[in-house]
């Protein structure tokens, strides 16, 4: 705990410009982000963000009309692995912008809202990295994880039993309707649907819990 | 921002699939996704509406103030719409199935009415005409249906008019110049017509006299039809009056003639052909093979998306010419004047349309013997049987001496029916009020009716009340998608929805003397009566024409797979819309007995 206000504090220090120092400022709304990325790759410290897919939660409801999607101008060339699973090519960035234009306006959207996601700690590295160059410090944003929410919810017949923790799985596991193909801000609306499910289940505390 | 992906899933349902472009976009920025758990209400009775829901998964079922649930909501359907443009909710709605669900709001909702005449349309318009706009969408895909086609899409001959004092040889030679089989005649403002047969029969009469004027063979007034009409229905005109030709009108002026001939070049040739055979069969055996014919031009016509109403109209023509046929074959001449053959229940009221068994009798007349009718009745039967005409599980046939008595007999049998009512007597009255005279003399079942309509005149308001509480004999299960009633989601067309009506207007025509057969006619007739609420009348028969299309669909499916004929129609493999039609069909069959129990006061009962 006094780590991380230690840690928040010394963000806040960093800060380039007092600007930003709102995202700093407790929350105390109701809404949350729902955000997730495309990526070049698996490596937060070195990969590249492709876009960016963002909705907001409000009244447990998912507003898409308030939604969030931006494509990122690549600084080489797209590995092409990365093409396969998003299907994104060069030419469909024609409408991409700067990577710290395109962080600035997430940083607008997302403002101090906590920010929910699948892994959104891997998000939230790859996020971060860029805003240290950007605005002098990681995304302060507090973090709500769907793939724990989900494991505390799943009943497990054996304390061995493995959990599949895969995106696909638990959608289908909650009985969520797929939206369309994997791009950011369909996951994003899809993580949406599962935080939404997954709040109106009870955590289950049974004996393999 | 690209919503490409949620645009193409509303883009999948009806009615956003009829949005533009601009539309779609307009939708996507009104609209939410909301999450609600089984169990939560979404839509509290008396309450205000904010938004439509639209489902995109799971379950949600709306309920009446008692409780009773009206019906149920799956993917890709509304609901929400009537509590929005009306301000209140009428029902309750609760989540039976985790629910996934666009929310579009009210200002965008009243965007999109105003941005789309279907999208109004579908939300606004009432039942009959969201009926005639979802069955539009079922039948434009596969279907050129010359239900569609009128006459002025066919071909039409050149008339050849000549003035009523024309000479006969001047009228035959312009006739002949002009190649047409027929002379129109006109008189004044009255047209007649001399056909060419006509001219051949006075030849062989030597009744010809050609320096006489035309007017003098000419028969007065000429058939006609206008050009907006129905092709179809001039067919039909065509078999009821045995013609070959019809004048074409277009503002009551003679435009053209129609010959049968061209009519056919629609059919396929098929369904004339098939009562051509039966009029020239000179033996049972030709008679049999002609009236086989009629599988075939069922599916043809279904196929070719007719009204399963007048489907059945087409096929009891048929039917009913073979009947009166087999009759002529069968029993001696001498015998044929003093009885009436019948043919009873939905063969009656011509709504038959598959052969699903024969309720027929006969009526001979007092003072004749009956006993020497039986043999020939027999073998009227097993002819019948033999024909495809299955036997009737009632035994309501003419070789049954119960239905083959004469008028006294009838008589104090229908006293007995009304004077001690148990089951039987009720189905037996309700087929027998049905009852449609095919051959022999048809003053003797007029008579006969004459007294069913003086007994319950001077009788009783009981028998009326009980012999309409059969209307809700069987329960119509509404919102039958998760219900008890139907686990497995099969519904039998014929309980729930086809008898309620037919009964139910049954007992109104009853009630009020309403002498026509078939229940549209009925209902028609109620409602220029003021009995029924035009509403109602409307929707009903709509309804009644949709669960005859379905039932037909259904029995259609079983003779294609060698299955005995049924009636239980599984909802699952109906199409979405099919589905939708006959949910919201059975709705109304629900309001319909709600009527009859209301009319009839049938709650104390």
């Amino acid at each position: 705990m006094i780590f991380r206000f230690l840690r928040q504090w010394q963000n806040k220090r960093a800060l380039k410009s007092k600007e930003y120092i709102k995202l700093f400022e407790p929350y105390f709304g109701d809404e949350l982000v729902v955000l997730d990325t495309e990526t070049t790759g698996l490596n937060p410290k070195k990969d590249e963000i492709i876009s960016i897919g963002a909705v907001i939660i409000r009244d447990d409801k998912i507003r898409i009309s308030n939604s969030f999607e931006c494509f990122l101008k690549p600084s080489g060339n797209i590995n092409h692995e990365s093409i396969k699973i998003h299907h994104i090519r060069e030419c469909d960035l024609v409408n991409a912008v700067e990577p710290e234009e395109a962080i600035k306006q997430l940083l607008d959207f997302i403002g101090n809202r906590p920010i929910v996601g699948y892994y959104i700690s891997f998000d939230h590295k790859i996020i971060s990295r860029y805003t240290k160059k950007i605005i002098g410090s990681r995304l302060p944003n507090p973090t709500v994880e769907l793939s724990s929410m989900y494991y505390k919810r799943y009943r497990k017949s054996s304390s061995y039993e493995f959990v599949d923790l895969k995106f696909d799985t638990i959608m289908n596991g909650l009985g969520l309707p797929f939206l369309g193909k994997h791009d950011a801000l369909n996951d994003a609306i899809m993580s949406a649907m599962i935080y939404l499910k997954l709040k109106s289940m009870p955590e289950y505390k049974g004996a393999f819990s | 921002m690209s919503f490409s992906d949620q645009k193409e899933f509303l883009k999948s349902i009806c009615p956003f699939s009829d949005l533009s472009d601009t539309g779609l976009d307009l939708a996507i920025e009104n609209i939410e996704i909301g999450f609600y758990a089984k169990d939560s209400e979404i839509i509290i009775i008396g309450s205000e509406a904010s938004v439509l829901y639209i489902v995109i998964k799971g379950e949600v079922k709306t309920y009446d103030e008692d409780g009773n649930i009206i019906r149920d909501y799956h993917e890709t359907e509304s609901f929400g719409a009537n509590a929005l443009t009306s301000n209140k909710s009428q029902t309750s709605c609760i989540v039976t199935e985790d629910l996934i669900c666009y929310e579009l709001s009210r200002k965008g909702f009243i965007k999109l009415l105003n941005n789309s005449k279907k999208f109004k349309q579908f939300y606004l318009m009432d039942v009959v005409e969201r009926m005639n706009y979802l069955k539009k969408k079922e039948t434009s895909s596969d279907l050129s249906s010359f239900m569609v086609d009128r006459v002025d899409a066919s071909y039409i001959h050149e008339p050849c008019i000549v003035s009523s004092d024309t000479l006969v040889s001047v009228a035959i030679k312009k006739s002949v110049e002009m190649k047409s089989s027929s002379i129109v005649v006109k008189k004044g403002n009255e047209y007649g017509i001399v056909t060419d047969s006509g001219i051949k029969i006075a030849l062989a009469e030597e009744t010809l006299n050609l320096a006489s004027t035309i007017d003098q063979m000419a028969q007065f007034p000429i058939i006609s039809v206008d050009k907006e009409d129905f092709l179809f229905n001039v067919y039909l005109l065509l078999l009821q009056k045995n013609i070959k030709r019809v004048a074409v009108r277009e503002n009551g002026e003679i435009i053209g003639m129609l010959e049968q001939m061209d009519i056919l070049s629609y059919f396929a040739n098929n369904s004339r052909l098939a009562t051509v055979k039966i009029e020239k069969s000179k033996t049972i055996d030709e008679l049999r093979e002609a009236s086989m014919d009629y599988i075939s031009v069922v599916k043809k016509l279904h196929a070719q998306g007719v009204k399963a109403r007048y489907i059945a109209k087409l096929i009891s023509e048929i039917n009913l010419k073979v009947f009166s046929k087999l009759f002529e074959m069968i029993l001696p001449e001498n015998l044929q004047k003093d009885c009436a053959l019948l043919v009873m229940g939905s063969e009656g009221r011509g709504e038959q349309i598959l052969r699903t068994d024969q309720d027929n009798g006969l009526i001979i007349r007092d003072g004749i013997e009956t006993s020497q009718y039986y043999p020939y009745m027999q073998k009227f039967t097993e002819m019948l049987i033999s024909f495809g005409y299955p036997r009737c599980d009632g035994n309501i046939m003419v070789s049954n001496p119960y239905w083959c008595k004469n008028e006294e007999g009838y008589k104090k049998e229908i006293i007995h029916w009304i004077e001690y009512p148990d089951m039987d007597s009720y189905m037996h009255f309700s087929i027998f009020f049905d009852a449609k005279c095919v051959a022999g003399d048809p003053e003797l079942l007029e008579s006969i009716k004459y007294i069913i309509s003086k007994k319950i005149d001077t009788d009783n308001e009981v028998y009326m009340a009980r012999f309409a509480k059969l209307t809700t004999l069987f329960e119509t299960p509404v919102g039958f998608f998760s219900t008890l009633l139907n686990q497995d989601k099969k519904v039998d067309i014929k309980k729930a929805g086809v008898f309620p009506v037919v009964q139910g207007t049954r007992s109104l025509s009853l009630q009020y003397k309403i002498d026509t057969l078939s229940t549209v006619e009925r209902i028609k007739e109620l409602k220029s009566r003021k009995i029924l609420p035009d509403s109602m009348a409307d929707e009903l028969i709509e309804v009644f024409e949709v669960l005859l299309y379905l039932r037909l669909e259904r029995q259609i499916d079983c003779v294609r797979k060698g299955k005995p004929i049924n009636n239980v129609i599984d909802t699952e493999l109906l199409s979405r819309i099919q589905r939708d039609l006959f949910k919201d069909s059975l709705q109304i069959v629900e309001q319909f007995k709600k009527f009859i129990v209301r009319h009839f006061r049938l709650e104390n009962l």
